[in-house]
């Protein structure tokens, strides 16, 4: 499973703050995503089922990472020799 | 700056989920400037939000200009101006005098003329993918035969329309003809304008002037065309009556705007000038009225939006 450099960004970010506006990502990610690119690339990950967002007040919306998009970076990890995943004999 | 830029924002014809990008970009810009605790931070964030609103744009749009909807938006526009570029010059007699490969000459200009009213014609599909790309990409294409392929086709024309009345007497001519203004290209004609000082000059710049607002009209008209079509299809009732009237009301508009006013223009005699200069403003007359229109349209457009979203809350 490879995932574009952003969006592990991304679900990292979220699977350490479990929900959080696009730009408090921005300013966490230092500088590893922009906020110019983050709602473009955030809406495309809403489409593909990693994240859900809720509104919020302002027009600002709350991102989470989904049960898929959690799946998905592991599986991002496991795939990078970051992890890895095996049965107890 | 922000609500400038919102309004710009604004103008542009996004797909649902980049207006919603672009929302949500906006909605941090003015949240931060609310937290902002000095001016020295608020003038900070002014320019992070200014440029990650410019990004943004940049970012909801570039898809749109790979999306294949948007090109074949544009192949369809392009195909429909120039069927009505060789028709133009069908019905003034034009095509008729020279063969067929003269006539390819005078498609460019031809096409030139015919682009606008083709893009404001309520032909586009309001489908919101792909919209951005396709005016961008047409634009550009404008500007392409506007400042470049139209003045050297101008000018094989009237090489070829000499040879050809030498060929006629028997004679053969081998030499070059000097381009006039309208056979330079956008950089010639700078360089021109340049060199030259008094009326050679004002003449080159108008010129210049008169093709930049061609271009321009092409986006201004390609807008007008959406919301003429988003007029026409809102209605269940006389969708076709609306789309037809909508269609000549959008022609009528564009040969009084386009040619009449300009035509008008030209006769006009400013005191103390050369007999025949008009304002090098006149060039931008249709440019403007139209963008005018557009500017009215959208603005009544997101009034009624705001009043139906209020009244449904």
């Amino acid at each position: 499973m490879q995932l574009p450099a952003s969006e592990r960004t991304i679900l990292e970010l979220l699977a350490r703050r479990d929900i959080c506006y696009g730009l408090e990502l921005v300013k966490a990610s230092r500088g590893r995503l922009t906020r110019g690119g983050i709602y473009v690339t955030l809406g495309r990950m809403e489409q593909k089922g990693l994240v859900s967002s809720e509104a919020a007040e302002g027009g600002r919306r709350l991102y989470r990472a989904t049960g898929l998009g959690e799946r998905a970076l592991l599986a991002a990890r496991v795939f990078a020799g970051e992890v890895t995943v095996g049965v107890k004999a | 700056m922000r609500r400038l830029v919102s309004a710009l924002v604004d103008l542009l014809p996004l797909a649902p989920d980049g207006r919603r990008a672009m929302d949500e970009t906006l909605a941090d810009w003015d949240h931060e400037v609310a937290e902002a605790e000095s001016a020295g931070v608020r003038a900070k964030v002014q320019l992070l939000g200014a440029i990650g609103t410019g990004v943004a744009v940049v970012r909801v749009i570039a898809p749109d200009l790979g999306s294949p909807i948007a090109w074949g938006r544009v192949i369809a526009l392009m195909a429909v101006a120039k069927l009505l570029a060789v028709a133009l010059l069908w019905a003034t007699a034009t095509g008729s005098r020279f063969g067929s490969e003269m006539m390819l000459l005078l498609v460019p200009s031809a096409v030139a003329m015919t682009l606008p009213v083709t893009v404001l014609l309520p032909v586009v599909p309001v489908g919101g993918r792909g919209i951005v790309g396709s005016c961008l990409i047409v634009t550009l294409a404008a500007g392409l035969n506007v400042f470049w392929l139209t003045p050297e086709a101008n000018q094989r024309f009237r090489q070829a329309a000499v040879q050809q009345e030498y060929a006629s007497r028997g004679q053969v001519f081998t030499g070059r003809l000097r381009p006039g203004y309208a056979e330079l290209t956008v950089g010639e004609l700078a360089r021109t304008a340049g060199r030259f000082t008094g009326e050679l000059s004002q003449i080159a710049i108008r010129q210049l002037s008169n093709r930049v607002a061609l271009a321009v009209l092409v986006p201004v008209c390609f807008l007008l065309g959406i919301h003429a079509r988003r007029w026409a299809t809102s209605g269940r009732r006389g969708r076709w009556t609306r789309l037809l009237l909508g269609s000549g009301v959008a022609l009528a508009a564009f040969l009084v705007g386009v040619f009449f006013v300009p035509a008008l223009a030209a006769v006009v005699q400013v005191p103390g000038g050369p007999h025949h200069t008009a304002p090098n403003a006149f060039g931008w007359w249709s440019t403007v009225a139209f963008l005018f229109v557009v500017t009215v349209v959208l603005a009544r457009s997101t009034s009624r939006l705001e009043r139906s979203a209020s009244a449904i809350i």
